[in-house]
């Protein structure tokens, strides 16, 4: 049984990420029930995806009982940290996305490094990835969110095979398939690489 | 490696067709087609609109024959004639979309059908994209029509069989209702063949289908004759099913759709005892089989999203048996009858009502709520609407404008900076209320801003109207070609089938046309356009921004983008105030913007609003 959550603003393919997930189930054998908020949110509004493995019948997630978000903006992550259980792990984008509104309305985005405290605070373990670097470095800003779901793999919470997941990033969108695998292996690699730091340690609980 | 895949390589979208992993309304669409329905029809709506997607898909390839209409009501009067004369048929829409088709819907319920004919109806509660929250369920009070509610993704795939059957064997319509939280789930399916239906004609049976006083009279006394009969097949059929949570309790739970999965899930959680009785028939409501059980318990519960359907059901049949067992229904349990159920609401009400222990989640310290910025929905980078919305703000201010706005993305011109929606009601409702608006009060600018399709949908009537009431009122079509909200479904615009300009030029309106990007000229039109009396149209034509650019292949290809010179910007701000583009933002404290690469599609609008020519063209890569 796990339950994740998968944020972000719309656009950057959060919903994407849930059904690259999902079929990723079918190659595992996992029973699973997932489900989006799409329609009015488009681009720029937030969005979230509720996805479960087990035998849950409900498609959306109680507050408090997700062991994972997965986040594709800093702030997405704390707007759904209700659905975090105590110490559960959020893996977010470190690249903040601006709300246009708040701009003309005069409000500011925060300061980043308060967000991330209160996401501590919570308790959480808390993960970074620098999604939008890696997208730039490889030429393909929207693999973000292909970045994202490798960090999501690297963490090892969600009992799906990477390979699997590979496999349909590949036949998902053809053109790119190179490109996303190497936002995919980075985005790995640097959650693996977080996994074995001091710093990561101190977050645990305890 | 994975030894085994089934996925197909050559697939380049997600949503495979060959996959067993889909949408609930991808899993009804292919319900639909494997019951046998040879005919569906349908208008696009959140979230109704992949059932349609999934049938065309199959239209293609000549399984049947599927596709948008131009309205509901059209899409429906399509289905009925196809029923009769043989060919089965559905008909799709969302909540709201089956208030236009509400006058067929009375009239055939109560003349019936030859063919099966499939009512889908999308409900949408909590209002993720609709402008109510109506309970389609209550159309089992209006029309007497059966009635099915799937309550998983597996369920909708099914269910179609089952409609498909009773409609055929009554010769009457038959709805499938389903709820956001069924369309939108995402799960899997496991298929069956169905053997083909006998084949049927079209026979002329002028005392049903001509819909005269005389016959209509015996209609009505049909559908009800209908109704009994279902209601004794009802109670033989057993579409219900029933669940025991835990060990045998005093405790009975009625509940239907996707409310018994928040049941199931809560009741667990709570490690509450009790039977589930659910019916996927709830009109007729299986009467004979809630009267047995009702005898075994101590206590009914009845648990339902929106209104009370059901508990008026039971508490009819236990009032009409004498059966005086306790019934804890919305009041008595604090469900609200607005708003989506979730676990969460549910624990909370089962608990405190039933004294159980539950712990309510931990919510956000008000510190961390107040960092939270909001976030609404708004206008995709390089969207034509947005360019219209500026436009119209420069040039209208002096007129005292009331904007009627419509149903599509550009209703999202409420938000500000374009402030550009006094008044939304539903489809269509635009140039009738700007008309209005216009012949009471003439010192008002009476604006009517109306998309394409909502202008194929229901708009044509309202502006015959108003240029034969000939009211002085500005009307601006936005026309991108497609049906953009729901997701980029075609449009009688789309491909330019039919031409919006040449339609209203033959209505006898003035007419201009503008292409939004261009902000200068379409200025001088518009201030050209607005010397004119009567009615004034202003179609503003440019390509949906998804459609033309982002969403394709070509989207990732086009490397062109904005740039912000910041050695020419002087920080007055003017691009982010007065074009509120998503790709703009200010860095904190800063004021030179900055724009997000990933956002921005290089559509060029911004930089000939900049003052300094601050904003530069560049090419990434």
């Amino acid at each position: 049984m796990t339950d994740l959550i998968i944020c972000g603003v719309g656009g950057q393919g959060i919903i994407s990420i849930g059904h690259i997930l999902s079929k990723s189930c079918i190659s595992s054998d996992l029973n699973f029930i997932s489900s989006e908020t799409h329609g009015m949110s488009q681009r720029g509004g937030s969005v979230i995806f509720h996805f479960r493995i087990g035998n849950k019948k409900s498609p959306l997630i109680p507050k408090g009982q997700a062991q994972v978000i997965l986040s594709g903006e800093p702030i997405e992550s704390l707007r759904c940290l209700e659905y975090l259980e105590p110490y559960g792990i959020v893996l977010t984008n470190e690249h903040p996305t601006p709300s246009p509104i708040s701009a003309i309305l005069g409000i500011e985005y925060p300061n980043l490094d308060e967000v991330y405290e209160k996401i501590i605070e919570w308790p959480a373990r808390l993960f970074k990835l620098d999604a939008f670097e890696i997208a730039s470095s490889i030429g393909l800003p929207q693999s973000q969110n292909i970045a994202l779901l490798g960090g999501l793999i690297a963490l090892d919470i969600i009992p799906i095979d990477g390979e699997y997941v590979k496999e349909i990033i590949k036949t998902a969108w053809m053109k790119y398939s190179k490109q996303n695998l190497k936002a995919f292996e980075l985005g790995y690699q640097s959650v693996k690489n977080a996994l074995k730091s001091d710093e990561y340690e101190l977050a645990l609980p305890g | 490696m994975p030894t085994q895949i089934k996925i197909q390589s050559n697939t380049t979208s997600l949503l495979d067709p060959s996959s067993l992993v889909m949408l609930g309304n991808e899993a009804l669409g292919m319900g639909l087609r494997d019951a046998g329905i040879k005919f569906a029809s349908s208008y696009p709506g959140t979230p109704s609109t992949e059932i349609m997607d999934k049938l065309q898909k199959y239209s293609e390839s000549g399984e049947l024959n599927a596709g948008w209409s131009i309205n509901e009501a059209v899409a429906f009067e399509e289905a009925i004639a196809s029923s009769i004369i043989g060919i089965d048929s559905a008909i799709i829409c969302k909540s709201v979309g089956i208030n236009v088709a509400m006058d067929p819907l009375m009239t055939i319920a109560n003349s019936g059908t030859n063919a099966a004919m499939i009512i889908v109806i999308a409900d949408d509660p909590d209002m993720l994209s609709s402008q109510n929250e109506q309970d389609n369920r209550m159309l089992a009070f209006l029309s007497n029509l059966p009635i099915f509610e799937p309550s998983n993704v597996q369920e909708a795939y099914d269910i179609a069989k089952d409609a498909v059957l009773l409609s055929r064997k009554f010769k009457i319509p038959v709805v499938i209702r389903m709820v956001t939280r069924i369309s939108h789930a995402f799960g899997m399916v496991s298929t069956q063949q169905s053997s083909p239906l006998p084949k049927l004609e079209f026979k002329s049976e002028v005392s049903r289908f001509v819909n005269i006083p005389a016959n209509a009279r015996k209609n009505h006394k049909r559908i009800l004759q209908v109704h009994y009969e279902i209601k004794e097949y009802a109670n033989i059929q057993k579409h219900w099913y029933e669940t025991q949570i835990g060990n045998e309790s005093d405790y009975l739970v009625v509940t239907s759709g996707s409310t018994a999965n928040y049941v199931i899930d809560a009741l667990e959680d709570l490690k509450f005892n009790a039977h589930l009785f659910i019916p996927k028939l709830i009109n007729p409501f299986p009467q004979r089989r809630l009267l047995d059980l009702a005898r075994k318990y101590h206590t009914i519960l009845i648990i339902e999203e929106l209104e009370p359907y059901l508990e008026t059901r039971v508490r009819n049949a236990l009032h009409v048996a004498k059966n005086n067992v306790t019934v804890l229904g919305k009041h008595e349990l604090n469900i609200p009858r607005h708003g989506e159920l979730t676990v969460e609401k549910l624990s909370k009400a089962l608990s405190s009502r039933l004294g159980l222990n539950w712990v309510e989640p931990k919510e956000l310290e008000p510190e961390s709520k107040n960092l939270i910025i909001s976030r609404p929905p708004i206008l995709c980078a390089g969207c034509p609407h947005r360019s219209t919305y500026v436009l119209l703000n420069d040039v209208l201010k002096r007129y005292d404008p009331i904007y009627c706005n419509d149903i599509g993305c550009y209703s999202l011109g409420v938000l500000p900076p374009h402030n550009t929606a006094d008044i939304l009601i539903c489809m269509g409702a635009s140039i009738p209320m700007a008309t209005s608006i216009s012949l009471n009060d003439s010192s008002k600018l009476g604006v009517a801003i109306i998309g394409d399709s909502t202008f194929w949908h229901s708009g044509l009537s309202g502006l015959a109207n108003a240029i034969w009431k000939k009211a002085d009122i500005l009307v601006v079509i936005m026309d991108n070609f497609t049906t953009a909200m729901t997701g980029n479904q075609e449009n009688p615009s789309s491909k330019k089938k039919l031409d919006i300009f040449t339609t209203v030029k033959a209505m006898g309106a003035e007419i201009l046309k503008v292409n939004p990007m261009d902000y200068k000229a379409s200025k001088l039109a518009l201030r050209q356009l607005m010397k004119e009396n009567g009615v004034k149209v202003l179609l503003s034509q440019y390509p949906c921004a998804l459609n033309s650019n982002r969403n394709t292949s070509s989207a990732i290809d086009n490397p062109t983008r904005a740039m912000i010179k910041s050695e020419l910007c002087n920080g007055c701000g003017y691009c982010v105030d007065k074009i509120g583009c998503p790709a703009f933002s200010f860095c904190n404290d800063q004021r030179i913007p900055i724009i997000d690469n990933s956002l921005c599609n290089g559509c060029m609008y911004c930089n000939q609003h900049c003052h300094y020519g601050a904003i530069k063209k560049v090419v990434l890569r």
